[in-house]
């Protein structure tokens, strides 16, 4: 069974919109937070109380609208710096499930997203997981020289002997 | 800084910026003084090492008397693997030979991955005794890096050194008393050429977990011991902690657990790369992150 989830294909359409992130990000945000079935998030630094503007649609299979239809309401707004959270539910193939988000936004970015599994089911874990990192920005890379830096912080550069155990495998692989 | 060394030392370049100056004799007998006592620890701990008390440990049960850093090891290390509910665990080193990252570097699978016994039918410590029950290989490449570098940082300042850093592999220390702060940039694991992003830390260590290097027929550095694979959902962690033994071992328990199963017992700052290019990170991260859609949005 597919469950690939519309709300996945939602957030690809929002980072493919490239408009701003809040607008993109927080629409889908509305979107998916409709389709789990809850209406009110709650700031812990502010009690902001806000609508969903799509209407649940749970289906069976745990779909949710298509960004399309939902308002963006995010565009007459601007999100005040804070913390917000919400728990939602909805029924999934396995059963009904609930998840707890977390979003931090300072200067309308969301700049964390946090989901708090409370599923047991393992396609529900993976689903929430890939629901909670599609809202990180997505980072690009710019050249070291171009960025003023002292020092790298990365992997760590591979042993000698490692290096050439691999450089000897590609050998033996293509003799 | 007022002196440089460079070298290489445990499989990876080591970088020191000394800010004391120094005499060239004073620099000399420094270096010295860094290397030996790297080469102290790495004869007790290395599992690469034929003549190491940790190879003797995997192969003859007993009673092993181990040095004072033992101590701080193998605590954090119990910290960690409790908290991560046995992910995290010194008893990885045969899990991860058998995939083929052994001492001899054979990168191919040698017989069938099993999950490692748990510490306590394995090995008890304590203070500096390891009781050795079944001998095991311990790999204690999570953390001990970074255990390293606090060690090295403290002979440091015994010294007298009050400025300096420490960057072995790019898992840094850097302690001042200028106020300077230190940019580290973030090495995306997709090109090292290019940074996603800056951190500033200031008498705190930043270290950083890919998955890019060491890769071999599926598998990179960090194995999941109960999965038997490792782990694909994120790329690259980073972690800023008061300790590079602490952002060392949290870099790779970052892989097993969320920040929000450590955050209540350990304080530190972090960011995580996951396989989409997205960056997690959190709110009190020193950081500018390089984004799409970053700025003014509208």
């Amino acid at each position: 069974m597919n469950e690939q989830p519309q709300p996945g294909a939602a957030v690809g359409q929002a980072k493919k919109s490239n408009k701003g992130p809040l607008i993109g990000v927080a629409a889908v945000a509305i979107v998916v937070l409709a389709a789990v079935g809850f209406t009110k998030l709650s700031s812990k630094d502010d009690t902001r109380d806000l609508d969903a503007a799509a209407t649940p649609n749970t289906n069976g299979n745990g779909n949710a609208s298509p960004a399309g239809s939902a308002e963006p309401v995010a565009s007459t707004h601007a999100y005040k710096d804070g913390t917000y959270t919400a728990t939602g539910s909805y029924t999934s193939p396995a059963g009904p499930e609930t998840v707890t988000i977390t979003l931090t936004v300072k200067g309308d970015v969301i700049t964390d997203a946090t989901g708090v599994s409370n599923t047991t089911h393992p396609t529900s874990k993976n689903f929430q997981g890939m629901f909670v990192s599609n809202f990180a920005p997505m980072v690009i890379g710019k050249d070291l020289s171009s960025v003023s830096l002292t020092k790298v912080s990365g992997s760590s550069l591979t042993p000698k002997g490692f290096n050439d155990a691999v450089a000897d495998i590609r050998a033996e692989a293509e003799a | 800084m007022a002196s440089v060394f460079t070298f290489d030392a445990i499989g990876t370049r080591w970088v020191i910026d000394i800010g004391t100056p120094l005499s060239p004799l004073g620099e000399k007998s420094l270096l010295s003084d860094i290397r030996e006592r790297i080469d102290v620890y790495d004869r007790v701990y290395s599992r690469f090492r034929e003549d190491s008390v940790v190879t003797q440990m995997s192969r003859v049960p007993g009673t092993y008397e181990l040095p004072a850093d033992s101590h701080a090891l193998f605590a954090l290390y119990r910290k960690f693997y409790e908290l991560t509910e046995g992910k995290l665990t010194p008893l990885i080193g045969d899990l991860i030979s058998a995939a083929g990252y052994d001492a001899s570097y054979t990168l191919r699978k040698r017989g069938i991955p099993q999950p490692p016994l748990p510490w306590d039918e394995v090995m008890s410590f304590d203070a500096g005794t390891l009781t050795m029950r079944k001998p095991t290989l311990i790999d204690i490449g999570a953390g001990g890096k970074g255990h390293l570098i606090d060690i090295i940082g403290a002979l440091l300042v015994e010294k007298g050194i009050g400025t300096y850093t420490i960057d072995a592999g790019g898992d840094i220390l850097y302690r001042t008393e200028t106020g300077v702060k230190l940019r580290v940039g973030l090495e995306d694991p997709r090109d090292d050429s290019k940074a996603i992003g800056i951190v500033w830390i200031e008498n705190q260590s930043i270290c950083g977990s890919a998955g890019n290097r060491r890769t071999w027929e599926g598998y990179h550095h960090i194995i999941d011991p109960y999965a038997l694979q490792s782990p694909r959902h994120l790329v690259s962690v980073w972690v800023v902690a008061e300790s590079a033994f602490l952002a060392d071992l949290l870099s790779t328990a970052l892989y097993f657990v969320e920040p929000e199963t450590l955050l209540p017992h350990v304080s530190f700052s972090y960011a995580l790369m996951t396989a989409e290019g997205g960056l997690v990170y959190s709110p009190d991260l020193p950081a500018e992150i390089f984004s799409v859609g970053n700025g003014p949005m509208l």
